[in-house]
């Protein structure tokens, strides 16, 4: 918080010392320092997969705990498809990495308890590797199709350049849909929604949800870490860089994107709103959003474009900083 | 076992510690030196001038309309900047760099004028969190200006004559309040900007172009709501209100250039 923060806490002796030592990194401790291939004998296992917060699978219900919409709304997705790839995992003590160049989509409404398999291998130097990055690319030719994604839809989201394809409804027993910036509304119990979003980013190095960095190999064991894709971002109120616990999610923005009121959001709607009309204060802060395009937020389609590109995560709650550095492939 | 009092030179702390307790200290200390050789180099207190800059005023275009800035001055801070890549308050609890108080210059002045001190520490910046001269911090229920705030109160306050193709026109003064949506954070959080800190010859200069903001202001309902008035407040709550605020944090961040060195 505000109060705690300062540059006293810089320079006292214990804690200084501290973070001199810890800066000299992990060391690996095990004989085999090679990365491995999955096919090697000595040293750790690694299986990542992808989860999906319950957000996606159950949806969202109006109300003012942790999760809720606080606005009045209730969400359900019907689809939410996600490509998810490009993984890298390092030392960065001495230089070691893994990197696996697939990228998936994968339907996140379908997903089981036991998640997606993204990566295995086996074979790796013992110690914590510290740096795990990931991507939510582009759909292209090469972005593999899972068996929870229809053909039509991976194939409508390589044409439309897109990350996500997001469907759902919205529902409120007193709903509205109002014109953006008016007081004109019209009664709307019931709006569906369908966005394909192009929202290609890297997320990581990524933390677990203890602060620790990445995932510590040990030497015959299996370590697990999970990508994990939140699906309440796009109702944010304001971006998150940390901890979310400061968020209010609402829905009314998206409510008011049905401009022709035929219980249809269409992305060309969302084209059509400018930010300023939707995102005002009080409710609403645009700071500290993620660039689209190279570009500053200017309509309710940038807005939600610029939300998804920060719902990655790691083991649950873990914080992958998105926009991060390329890695080299 | 016998304990002695140490009194810690400068700081208005006294600590009780026990001779084990000394040999433990004695270690970490130790240990810093024999492996400060695979650590950065050590951390130096400096200070250097935080600057402001602005940009001579320009015609602005909207539809029929054209607006020119007559009268900009922005507050500025505090600021923090951080060596994580999304300076927020759980992801970068200590600064590296950070402008204490807040300070409000000219933007319509391209020159550099004087904002304040920065305290930092040589380290490397990755990002920053600032607030535009009002700030919420705890435990105080609401944002509140601080004393470097426009008028003492404000974020901004900007004056502009619009006038329409067919002649219409008036002058419009908006004074902008921009306060974070939650208690002890920042207006703009994970704002992006890289820089090594060195040593006192650095500075750090904000720049704004406050015509930008313009942009986004519905003229059509700014000439209807001052009726036959010459000059209108923009109301808080208006669209162009809100679009200021959108500008100022989003699509008009103000741009942070670092300068290190000999100047």
């Amino acid at each position: 918080m505000k109060t705690t923060r300062g540059i006293e806490a810089i320079g006292s002796g214990g804690a200084l010392a501290l973070v001199l030592l810890a800066g000299c990194g992990d060391t690996a401790s095990g004989s085999d320092a090679s990365v491995g291939d999955g096919s090697a004998t000595g040293g750790g296992r690694l299986q990542l997969f992808v989860q999906a917060e319950d957000t996606i699978t159950d949806g969202l219900m109006p109300g003012t705990s942790e999760e809720s919409i606080a606005d009045g709304w209730a969400v359900d997705y019907t689809r939410f498809i996600a490509t998810i790839g490009h993984v890298h995992v390092a030392r960065t003590s001495d230089g070691l990495s893994l990197e696996d160049e697939t990228v998936t989509a994968f339907d996140l409404t379908a997903i089981p308890e036991t998640g997606y398999p993204l990566l295995d291998r086996a074979g790796l130097a013992t110690g914590r590797w510290d740096a795990i990055e990931y991507e939510t690319p582009i759909a292209t030719a090469s972005t593999v199709r899972h068996e929870s994604v229809t053909s039509g839809d991976l194939a409508r989201m390589v044409s439309e350049g897109c990350t996500y394809l997001i469907a759902g409804t919205l529902t409120n027993p007193t709903g509205e849909s109002c014109a953006p910036g008016t007081d004109e509304c019209t009664t709307a119990t019931s709006l569906s929604f369908e966005l394909c979003l192009s929202a290609d980013t890297i997320f990581g190095p990524c933390s677990n949800p203890d602060g620790a960095a990445g995932v510590a190999i040990t030497e015959g064991s299996t370590a697990t870490g999970a990508v994990t894709i939140h699906g309440d971002h796009l109702f944010f109120n304001s971006f998150p860089t940390g901890d979310e616990g400061t968020i209010e999610r609402r829905a009314q923005w998206l409510a008011d994107c049905d401009l022709d009121h035929d219980g249809v959001i269409a992305q060309s709607e969302l084209e059509e709103v400018m930010a300023s009309r939707l995102f005002v204060p009080p409710n609403y802060s645009l700071a500290g959003a993620p660039m689209v395009d190279d570009g500053p937020i200017l309509t309710a389609l940038d807005f939600a474009r610029a939300q998804v590109r920060t719902q990655g995560h790691w083991n649950g709650e873990g914080e992958c900083p998105w926009n991060g550095e390329a890695h080299e492939h | 076992m016998a304990r002695r009092t140490v009194g810690v030179v400068g700081r208005n702390v006294v600590g009780r510690v026990s001779a084990g307790e000394l040999a433990i200290a004695f270690g970490v200390v130790l240990g810093v030196v024999l492996f400060g050789g695979c650590t950065e180099p050590s951390q130096s207190r400096v200070t250097f001038p935080a600057l402001g800059e602005g940009e001579a005023p320009r015609e602005i275009v909207v539809d029929a309309w054209r607006a020119t800035l007559t009268e900009a001055r922005v507050a500025f801070g505090p600021a923090y900047f951080c060596a994580t890549a999304a300076a927020d308050v759980d992801l970068c609890p200590t600064a590296v760099a950070e402008l204490r108080a807040s300070a409000t210059f000219d933007a319509l002045d391209p020159s550099l004028q004087m904002l304040g001190t920065m305290s930092a520490v040589t380290a490397t910046v990755r990002s920053g969190m600032f607030d535009y001269g009002r700030t919420w911090f705890l435990p105080a229920s609401r944002s509140a200006p601080t004393e470097g705030a426009v008028d003492g109160a404000h974020s901004a306050r900007l004056r502009a004559r619009a006038t329409h193709d067919d002649g219409r026109t008036f002058e419009l003064v908006a004074d902008v309040d921009i306060d974070a949506l939650v208690a002890g954070t920042s207006v703009v959080r994970a704002f992006r900007t890289m820089h090594s800190i060195t040593g006192a010859n650095d500075a750090m200069v904000v720049h704004v172009d406050a015509s930008a903001w313009l942009a986004g202001l519905d003229y059509d309902e700014l000439d209807a709501l001052r009726g036959d008035d010459d000059v209108l407040e923009v109301p808080a709550g208006s669209h162009s209100m809100n679009a200021l605020v959108v500008a100022l944090t989003n699509q008009g961040l103000p741009t942070i250039r670092w300068e290190a060195g000999d100047r």
